[in-house]
């Protein structure tokens, strides 16, 4: 297995995705993000420091969600977050699936592109869900040729998000932490931490999130993510947390975000909330909470 | 028992079949079923935001229903969910339980081709006066280009009736007994996408101008569908709703 990256992140994008809070974009926010004071440079002012999509959702050849990310993508740096290459599946990426979000990367020049360790889809039939995979050595030969090929075909660096997890595989030999560090070791690729997604399936999963983090590849994070969960029962009466991003970040998570930037310093942070959108206000409300953090824990880092 | 090593086609194939057992190996595994929610909640949500109308008329609860059976028998093959949905019409035209309602089908049908104009390929379309400009004696050789997410739907109800009837939340809206047939433009010029109503003759006249026939040709098989087909008539709505990109005379090299 080569490990190679093939460009280094950073040499796409004509602006660099700073390291403070940044929002998900949403049709339902257009209309405010595109009224917002456009950025000077790369400085942008109160409010949000850059946006993230699903590059899934703009693989179309035209139309008003084209039109708005256009006007956007002058204002603000952008990130792209895949959600369709099933990059834990037992198939290969699909080929024609890489091409077009190359393409798309050729248009919009995102400063990231991340994917999930989950998979999608399988037998040719798509499950829009991200479901968990097994920590075995044969998944992780697998998932590094998997994202080993994404980087060859992007031309440029993943991210790999850690997943929320209601359930565990009785065959895994590795833990989670084990299984991303050494995918980074050997694909060359970077991490997304999405430190809800840690809590959520360290209390599914009952292990502790601050040993996860502790034993976390944290030198390889590019980029955060944030988001709220709720509380569920599950058919056999126990309690289950679900990763929703349909509220605000609970004060857990919001702790578990100050040890990580006490431990790792200043990082992108995406607040992420894609159910039950609220007014735009709330979303920027949330962007500032975690400014607030990455200062007082990171005061003497320079906001890129 | 040990599991299988490769969990991928048990997993799945429980996922998409309810009745099927939970796959040996997880724990817990009373949360499989989160998943397996997830998967049909998550692409039947998809499909009520993209046919809002087909939701109304059916009624949120049986629309879910008959979303649930096509998910379960034509799953996306694609993770572009915005391509999601397009055979939808065709299974609710054969639903045995919809047998009642056939203008069904036909609603759902233009609520995908308003999606599918909505995020087709961008194209300016020219100005309703731009005609004005071509000298009249060549009128007749004018061959005219058609914006890219033009479409016809020819139905045998009043599909578009029903649609503009029921298009906003509310009351359902029951249009008039007896009403004939339909056939109407969909095309996306701007932001946002037009109707037209089209006669069959006017229908019959772009399809004609769609295979490149010229203006007078295109006429002229208008004039045999209906004797009393008016050229200027027919054009006048099609240029405010921006259904043209551009004109050039048959046999020269000029374009516009």
């Amino acid at each position: 297995m080569a490990v190679s990256v093939p460009v280094a992140p950073g040499q796409h994008m004509t602006s660099p995705i700073p390291a403070r809070a940044g929002i998900g974009l949403r049709p339902q926010h257009y209309a405010d993000i595109l009224a917002q004071p456009a950025k000077v440079g790369h400085k942008v002012g109160p409010g949000v420091g850059w946006l993230e999509v699903h590059p899934e959702n703009y693989l179309t050849a035209g139309g008003p969600q084209h039109r708005a990310l256009t006007a956007a993508r002058q204002l603000y740096p952008l990130s792209f977050h895949g959600v369709g290459l099933s990059l834990g599946g037992e198939a290969r990426p699909d080929p024609a699936h890489l091409a077009r979000l190359r393409a798309l990367n050729a248009r919009y020049e995102p400063a990231l592109f991340s994917e999930h360790l989950a998979w999608s889809s399988h037998g040719g039939a798509f499950m829009n869900d991200l479901l968990p995979i097994p920590y075995t050595r044969s998944a992780l030969d697998r998932l590094v040729e998997h994202v080993d090929e994404t980087q060859e075909a992007l031309g440029r660096q993943i991210l790999i998000e850690n997943p929320s997890l209601y359930l565990r595989f009785e065959a895994s030999e590795m833990r989670e932490t084990e299984f991303l560090r050494e995918l980074v070791l050997r694909s060359g690729c970077g991490l997304l931490l999405d430190i809800n997604n840690v809590f959520v399936s360290a209390s599914n999963c009952g292990f502790d999130s601050c040993a996860y983090l502790a034993d976390y590849p944290l030198s390889h994070v590019r980029e955060i993510h944030l988001a709220g969960h709720r509380t569920e029962v599950d058919g056999s009466g126990a309690e289950v947390l679900i990763d929703t991003h349909g509220s605000s970040v609970s004060a857990a998570v919001w702790a578990l975000y100050r040890l990580v930037v006490r431990l790792e310093g200043r990082l992108p942070t995406l607040i992420e909330w894609d159910q039950d959108l609220p007014d735009w206000r709330i979303l920027l409300a949330e962007a500032a909470s975690a400014d607030r953090i990455l200062a007082e824990e990171a005061p003497h880092a320079a906001v890129a | 028992m040990l599991p299988s090593p490769e969990p991928y086609a048990d997993f799945a194939g429980a996922l998409w079949a309810t009745e099927r057992a939970v796959p040996m190996g997880l724990l817990p595994a009373a949360r499989f079923a989160l998943h397996r929610n997830n998967v049909y909640a998550s692409l039947i949500h998809c499909l009520k935001a993209r046919f809002p109308v087909t939701v109304r008329l059916l009624g949120e609860d049986c629309f879910g229903q008959c979303a649930r059976h096509f998910v379960e028998a034509a799953p996306p093959r694609s993770p572009v969910l915005m391509e999601y949905g397009a055979g939808l019409a065709d299974f609710l035209a054969g639903f045995a339980p919809l047998r009642e309602l056939p203008y069904l089908a036909d609603v759902a049908r233009l609520e995908w081709l308003r999606h599918a104009a909505l995020h087709g390929a961008e194209a300016v379309p020219i100005a309703p006066a731009a005609l004005a400009e071509v000298l009249p004696e060549r009128m007749p050789d004018l061959v005219l280009a058609l914006h890219p997410t033009a479409a016809i739907l020819s139905s045998p109800y009043p599909v578009l009736s029903i649609f503009r009837a029921n298009a906003v939340a509310g009351e359902l809206m029951p249009v008039a007994a007896g009403l004939p047939g339909e056939t109407m433009l969909v095309v996306r010029p701007e932001e946002s996408v037009q109707l037209l109503p089209l006669s069959v003759a006017a229908a019959g006249f772009l399809r004609a101008l769609e295979r490149g026939l010229t203006l007078s040709d295109a006429a002229e098989a208008a004039g045999m569908i209906d004797a009393a087909f008016d050229l200027a008539q027919a054009l006048a709505p099609m240029l405010r709703a921006g259904l043209f990109t551009g004109f050039h005379l048959a046999n020269s090299c000029e374009r516009n």
